[in-house]
């Protein structure tokens, strides 16, 4: 829930509460002034008939209006003062009244007054008032709400900009989010430490990427020396058969090495934006190329080749394309089985390639991680898939992986 | 030849010089810009081997200076970037090609000879070894007169065998060099195997001595002497 309709609620809840409270306290004062009022009548009109019995003399009617009723009776009692209910003949039901009734003797005869007031008025009164109140109280719960979305739309919105920023923020874009001032004291915080959060990232994002391009160029120019060394100790005459095996494993390793460290360079150099797309360039020879280059492993692995491939020219750079494309191929090939299938389609909108293969024992997320291997015996060294994916987030391409029919398919969408 | 080396790193300079020293071409070493500078300006070269990173400057810069004082000089970049606008910048300037550390010697060698024999107009295309003539730019081999049908990758090793003659060339040496740095070498083992065994019935089958041999499994020896 958001925090604001939470708050709302909240107001609301307690405003309800508020109402009801004084709806009740209202209504009993107004019913207590009304009575009183309506006493204080009943009191006067006794006063009223009484001058009149008096002024008379004689023998009083025994009905002085609808309201007043004097009827003899055999002794005095005390003074009564009650609510009653009378039915009215002309509205057909019963309705509430308020009665005085007292006892007088007019020449030597006892006679009982009934005055009746009727608090029909006072229930509208009552009901009047109540309607006013229920109004006003109606009026300030939607106030409440029209505010509460007001203040969400104009205190909130340096809020939600911020957390869309933040939403948004990507360390490789290299960007810190800057929170525009707010003048509201704890925004402006947040944004300056969202703000100092996201930069001390960013810089250490680039120092980091900065690190590994420098380690692995500090490291090229000593493995050439060890290679080069290596290469002139073979070439020394009369070398036994077991020292040509030692430098043929620091060859190996070397080879190794190199390309791991050439990987990684390659890796943190998409990263650092050092290739832009120049000129677009034409996928169709490209692939073909490629292929050409993997003939002998497709020959030795009796792999069955089908291509479809349509003249498409794709703005990226030469270099990215030729390592995207020759990932994803030599990864076909060579994760085939024997007497396997490459498929490759290459149309408008995507560069899909299909081979053989038995099921993944990893999870398909971590095929595109470094270092993802899906078989850790394997002589791989699992950086390829990470620079297609690197390559792809960079080129705006959406590189993706499914196992379908026995069939490893990765689908580049351009 | 007489072949400058500028890299700042001492012992791979040695190693290159020791290298192209054994092939006979005479070789001088230079670790900095200002020293690669002295000497290019003192003295002619036939190729330079140029380190681009340099700590007292850019070896691209030495690039416009060689070119300017002798034209003829060859120029092959070494590079440590692996960066295809390096490459494009050197080649651009004047340099005739580019190559990324670690690189292995014999490909070095092979391609100063290539460029050698594309910048030597006096009609030394060809490799002559004995009885086997190879027209490197045309893909023709001739043993004996008579023309041998060579795959484009028994082309190739035969061209990089010819140029490191009596020189071990191990299987990563040839691998990088029939498929690219790119190609997983695990894989490419077999294949060497495969080429070499077809490419060396095939040169006998044309009446040639059988110069490729096998050294301890390793790599292989294209030996003439």
């Amino acid at each position: 829930m958001k925090l604001l309709n939470k708050a709302t609620l909240y107001y609301l809840v307690v405003s309800l509460l508020i109402f009801a409270a004084g709806g009740i306290v209202i209504y009993y004062a107004i019913q207590a002034i009304v009575k009183e009022e309506v006493d204080e009548q009943l009191y006067s009109e006794k006063e009223k008939v009484l001058g009149k019995l008096k002024d008379n003399g004689a023998a009083p009617p025994f009905l002085l209006s609808e309201f007043i009723v004097v009827k003899p009776i055999s002794s005095a009692h005390k003074e009564i003062l009650r609510d009653t209910m009378i039915f009215d003949l002309a509205d057909e039901e019963l309705l509430p009244f308020r009665q005085l009734v007292f006892s007088h003797a007019v020449n030597g005869e006892m006679y009982e007054v009934t005055i009746s007031k009727s608090l029909l008025e006072s229930d509208d009164l009552v009901e009047a008032i109540a309607k006013a109140f229920l109004i006003t109280a109606l009026i300030l719960l939607v106030s409440i709400v029209v505010l509460n979305r007001f203040i969400s739309h104009s205190l909130w919105c340096s809020f939600e900009k911020m957390l869309a920023d933040l939403k948004k923020f990507r360390v490789q874009d290299k960007k810190a989010v800057v929170p525009k001032a707010s003048r509201i004291r704890e925004f402006d915080e947040l944004g300056a430490a969202i703000g100092q959060m996201t930069t001390r990232m960013v810089n250490d994002y680039t120092n980091l990427r900065q690190f590994t391009e420098n380690a692995s160029h500090e490291m090229q120019t000593p493995l050439a020396v060890i290679r080069s060394k290596t290469e002139l100790l073979i070439q020394s005459p009369g070398l036994p058969e077991a020292e040509m095996q030692k430098l043929q494993d620091i060859q190996e390793a070397v080879r190794k090495l190199a390309q791991v460290n050439r990987s990684l360079l390659l890796l943190a150099r998409i990263e650092n934006d050092q290739f832009t797309a120049t000129l677009p360039v034409a996928m169709k020879p490209l692939t073909e190329k490629l292929l050409l280059n993997y003939e002998d492993l497709i020959a030795e692995k009796n792999i069955q080749l089908e291509t479809s491939l349509a003249d498409v020219n794709i703005p990226i750079h030469a270099t990215l394309a030729e390592m995207l494309l020759n990932n994803l191929i030599h990864n076909a090939i060579r994760h085939n089985v024997n007497v396997g299938k490459v498929k490759v389609l290459l149309s408008e909108e995507a560069f899909i390639i299909a081979n053989s293969g038995s099921l993944f024992m990893v999870e398909p997320g971590i095929l595109f991680e470094r270092f993802g291997k899906n078989d850790a015996a394997n002589d791989s060294i699992g950086l390829g898939l990470a620079i297609v994916k690197e390559i792809c987030e960079k080129s705006g391409f959406v590189v993706s992986y499914r196992f379908d029919q026995n069939e490893h398919i990765f689908t580049v969408k351009f | 030849m007489k072949i400058l080396v500028v890299e700042d790193e001492k012992k791979l300079a040695e190693s290159i010089a020791a290298y192209l020293q054994q092939e006979g071409h005479l070789c001088e070493c230079a670790a900095s810009y200002q020293l690669a500078e002295d000497k290019v300006v003192t003295s002619f070269y036939d190729c330079v081997v140029l380190d681009v990173t340099l700590p007292d400057g850019n070896g691209l810069h030495l690039i416009e200076t060689i070119k300017r004082l002798h034209n003829e000089t060859c120029i092959i970049i070494l590079s440590a970037k692996n960066s295809l606008d390096d490459k494009l910048a050197g080649l651009g300037m004047g340099a005739d090609d580019y190559l990324t550390k670690p690189f292995h010697l014999p490909e070095l060698n092979a391609r100063i000879k290539s460029i050698n024999r594309r910048r030597n107009f006096q009609g030394k295309m060809e490799i002559h070894i004995n009885e086997i003539l190879i027209y490197p730019e045309d893909g023709i081999v001739l043993v004996n007169g008579q023309q041998l049908a060579l795959t484009k990758k028994e082309f190739e090793l035969l061209v990089f065998m010819s140029s490191n003659t009596n020189r071990v060339l191990t299987k990563e040496a040839i691998a990088e060099r029939l498929w690219g740095e790119e190609m997983d070498m695990a894989d490419s083992f077999d294949f060497i195997y495969t080429h070499v065994k077809n490419l060396r019935r095939k040169l006998i089958e044309k009446g040639s001595v059988d110069y490729i041999k096998t050294v301890y499994g390793m790599g292989y020896k294209f030996t003439t002497a």
